[in-house]
């Protein structure tokens, strides 16, 4: 009897406020407004909690959803798709890195050497030294063009005068008229000169 | 949240229609809800959420895991769906049109035909002053109060603080408030 009792009691305890209530009444103390204003909003979010049940048909869900399914949408699926996929990407990324290399390293040396001083600079000296040879060449062929014409014209002499006519009397004596022996310019021909005479 | 969501989406990524399935069964009628009571019109809601969930499909593969639930993702897609519908055909909203749609608001369990009608009459009125609120304020209250979401992810949907948040609710609220008090 005094068991049935206590356990009677202890169902009181499954006694408990309503949800609502217990929400309502919850916003109000925690909130500090007005109990109208609350009670308004709880209600409202009530109202607005009724809205949930819109759900789209039935019918158009099923649709929709096949129709998107169905769709193909480009997607690197096989493993020779993939692989393609990022040789590709692989391959412009190497070619930027080095040609950016290649950039980067030309603007690095000229940095390090300016490139006009040092090739323009070698250059010049190689053209002023193809010039010097050119110079010696042309002065060389114009001496031997000197000389040729000299010996042809000695020889046409020596073919045409006889060599008693060169070392006659009257020659040297007409030769020697035509020479200025005071010109210290001449000492060298008169020197050579005496010595071819005698 | 589903079930390996993060597994599903991984899988949706690789392109498995399968899995994108799954997803678009479970976040089906909360973006559709959401078009719905920012279009008003069930055929017009029909056709954006259709066109998201399509979009979603197309962009998956790029979809980037930063932390946010998978379902912001969907929620701004259809957000620009919604932005780029009305701009593309210089549209203006129509009236809401929810005559069909009034019926699933019916409380099946109601007792009296009275209760259901008054019910009705609440629920056109409130979605008629939903469509007058601010595109943001509509999003807090219908992830909010419709969606049930707290208070963090609504704020990660809409791209604001928390404290925003609860701000735009509070201004949301009262806005309803008005609207509602001036139509009775």
């Amino acid at each position: 009897m005094k068991q049935d009792l206590i356990h009677k009691l202890k169902e009181l305890q499954e006694i408990k406020p309503s949800n609502e209530f217990a929400a309502v009444s919850k916003l109000i103390i925690l909130s500090g407004e007005s109990a109208e204003n609350l009670s308004w909003k709880v209600s409202l979010a009530q109202k607005l909690g009724h809205l949930k049940r819109l759900s789209p048909r039935t019918h158009f869900s099923a649709v929709s959803r096949e129709f998107i399914l169905n769709r193909q949408v480009a997607r690197p699926t096989t493993l020779s798709q993939i692989f393609k996929k990022s040789f590709n990407y692989g391959l412009a990324l190497g070619v930027t890195v080095v040609f950016m290399a290649l950039i980067t390293s030309v603007g690095y040396l000229g940095f390090l050497s300016p490139i006009p001083t040092d090739i323009y600079g070698k250059n010049l000296t190689d053209a002023s030294d193809a010039i010097k040879d050119i110079d010696i060449h042309l002065q060389e062929a114009e001496y031997f063009a000197a000389t040729d014409s000299t010996a042809s014209l000695a020889l046409r002499e020596a073919s045409t005068t006889s060599l008693i006519d060169n070392t006659s009397p009257t020659v040297i004596e007409r030769e020697s008229h035509r020479t200025d022996f005071k010109d210290p310019r001449n000492m060298n021909i008169d020197k050579l000169l005496n010595q071819a005479t005698l | 949240m589903l079930e390996d969501e993060k597994q599903l989406i991984e899988k949706a990524c690789g392109g498995e229609p399968e899995a994108f399935g799954l997803l678009y069964d479970h976040y089906l009628p909360k973006i559709y809800r959401f078009v719905l009571l920012k279009v008003g019109q069930r055929e017009e809601a029909e056709d954006l959420t259709h066109q998201a969930f399509l979009r979603a499909w197309e962009h998956i593969p790029r979809y980037n895991d930063q932390g946010f639930p998978f379902s912001s993702w969907l929620y701004r897609i259809a957000k620009n769906i919604i932005i780029d519908h009305y701009r593309a055909f210089d549209k203006r909203k129509r009236d809401v049109d929810l005559e069909d749609v009034m019926e699933q608001l019916i409380d099946t369990e109601s007792v009296t035909a009275e209760k259901n009608l008054d019910l009705k009459f609440d629920m056109e009125h409130l979605m008629k002053a939903i469509e007058h609120l601010k595109d943001t304020e509509q999003d807090v209250i219908i992830m909010r109060f419709v969606e049930d979401l707290p208070h963090e992810e609504v704020a990660t949907h809409i791209g604001k603080s928390v404290g925003a948040t609860k701000l735009i609710q509070h201004r949301a609220l009262k806005n309803l408030k008005s609207i509602l008090s001036s139509n009775r």
